[in-house]
């Protein structure tokens, strides 16, 4: 297993071993010890599954004030994905990088506690699984709309399948509860 | 929607809410309106109780905070109304499972798109009073109740305070009129509105299938200049000759300073395609209806 850092501190991407044979493949898709070994605290609660169409963008998104970290892997399919820093203050404020993801390198995506998280399909569909820190609160959770022009980021598409609720999603500058960075 | 019984109507004395009124009973025969004084918007804590002692299966909210340049000066009073008790009627809708539908306005854009405005556009409010209107479009969202938000543009109505109106009235006193010639929406008679949410109310009820939010608007577009144009060529000389003079709305806002007019989007048109598909029918264009409709607009400006 590797870790990939980003560059912005805190996400990074993992980076599994594959073993191949003639019958499949296997691989350890999550290893708390593992991931502690290489100063990865990640303590799982839930786990999600979604499945969309191509040109799905699911986004931004936060909890708070229950704040959630992600994992996020691919089962199928491909995605653009992207983690944004939204912790009021931190020198990285509305800093974004965004990664591939696909079922090929098997590679995920950690976004911490305090990070803005969004992806968009690129293969005919795709099927997302992310483990979270945190259970789902429904009434936490916040959108900043996907195309802010503060934080400005590359999609490779220009019109995504929104849902309502995300289209609706705010703009970063002018959200006033946001997660606090710590040093 | 499961089978209606019940509806619960608000705003029943406002443009929009006097047509329903008289429509819903093709609905539900059990239709329940409150009025202002019976259901006060502004006391928040008691919006629940009231609506608790009716037990609706379909609240309809047609009241609300809608003077636009009221809106900059009252601000308090405008996110009560459009937006704390939205958010009280929502989670009430939620807790009862209650299907509520729920009036939003174009102005929660900017305007500073070339084409009609989307559905899923990004929202971007240039005024107070769209700043709220999107804040309620949130709350419901959030709420996780059954909800459907339409949304509309330019309403005219017989009754209340309207823009056709104030220009009946401005050319009865004035020689001379200023009228903002780069705002362009179109304008749909409150009847037509209300007869339309009447359809797809129907049509969600029959077919099971909720579009959530749909653009409301009748076909065309037009500006206030064009449309006082209007006024005057179907009035029949009925309105006596005045001098229209077109400008921009910035002029406009430098000329009123007597008032604080609040800032509007330069396109307030709105895209139906979703709303045509889901109903599976043409709208007519607004000007049709609006031919129909002056004579009474006229006449009731006497009285």
């Amino acid at each position: 297993m590797k870790i990939k850092k980003l560059n912005l501190s805190g996400p990074c991407v993992i980076e599994p071993k594959i073993f191949y044979d003639d019958r499949g493949f296997f691989f350890e898709s999550w290893n708390k010890d593992e991931y502690l070994k290489k100063k990865l605290n990640i303590k799982i609660v839930q786990e999600n599954f979604a499945h969309s169409k191509k040109n799905v963008l699911r986004g931004l998104h936060i909890q708070y004030p229950k704040l959630q970290g992600k994992l996020i892997s691919v089962m199928n399919g491909r995605i653009f994905d992207v983690v944004v820093d939204v912790r009021k203050n931190s020198p990285a404020f509305g800093k974004w990088c965004g990664v591939i993801l696909d079922s090929k390198k098997k590679k995920s995506l950690w976004v911490p506690e305090g990070f803005g998280h969004g992806y968009l399909v690129l293969s005919k569909s795709a099927d997302v699984m992310y483990k979270c820190t945190c259970k789902y609160y429904p009434k936490n959770q916040v959108e900043i709309i996907w195309n802010d022009p503060f934080i400005n980021i590359k999609w490779p598409t220009k019109k995504p399948i929104l849902s309502q609720k995300d289209s609706l999603g705010y703009e970063l500058k002018k959200m006033k509860n946001l997660p606090r960075w710590k040093k | 929607m499961e089978k209606i019984n019940k509806i619960l109507l608000l705003g029943q004395s406002g443009q929009i809410g006097s047509h329903l009124k008289k429509k819903l009973k093709t609905i539900s025969k059990q239709v329940k309106c409150l009025s202002k004084k019976e259901l006060n918007l502004e006391k928040l804590s008691s919006i629940k109780k009231k609506i608790d002692r009716f037990q609706p299966h379909l609240i309809i909210n047609a009241s609300g905070f809608t003077e636009v340049d009221e809106a900059e000066k009252n601000r308090k009073k405008c996110f009560k109304i459009n937006v704390s008790s939205t958010k009280e009627i929502a989670d009430w809708a939620f807790e009862n499972e209650c299907f509520l539908v729920h009036y939003s306005t174009v102005y929660i854009f900017d305007g500073k798109k070339k084409n009609p405005w989307r559905e899923k556009d990004k929202a971007n409010p240039i005024n107070y009073y769209g700043k709220c209107k999107l804040e309620a479009e949130r709350e419901i969202i959030s709420s996780k109740c059954s909800y459907l938000i339409l949304r509309l543009n330019w309403i005219y109505n017989e009754k209340g305070e309207n823009f056709p109106k104030k220009i009946i009235r401005t050319i009865k006193k004035k020689k001379k009129i200023f009228l903002v010639n780069n705002q362009i929406g179109t304008p749909n008679d409150a009847e037509f509105i209300s007869t339309t949410t009447i359809r797809i109310l129907k049509k969600i009820i029959r077919k099971k299938i909720n579009p959530k939010v749909l653009n409301l608007s009748a076909r065309g577009s037009i500006n206030y200049f064009n449309l006082a144009q209007k006024i005057l060529e179907y009035s029949q000389g009925k309105l006596r000759k005045v001098e229209l003079i077109p400008i921009n709305s910035n002029m406009y806002t430098k000329i009123n300073t007597r008032q604080k007019i609040a800032e509007r989007p330069l396109n307030s048109l709105l895209n139906i395609n979703k709303l045509e598909k889901f109903l599976n029918i043409q709208m007519p264009n607004w000007e049709n209806i609006f031919i129909k409709k002056i004579p009474t607009l006229i006449r009731n400006y006497k009285k």
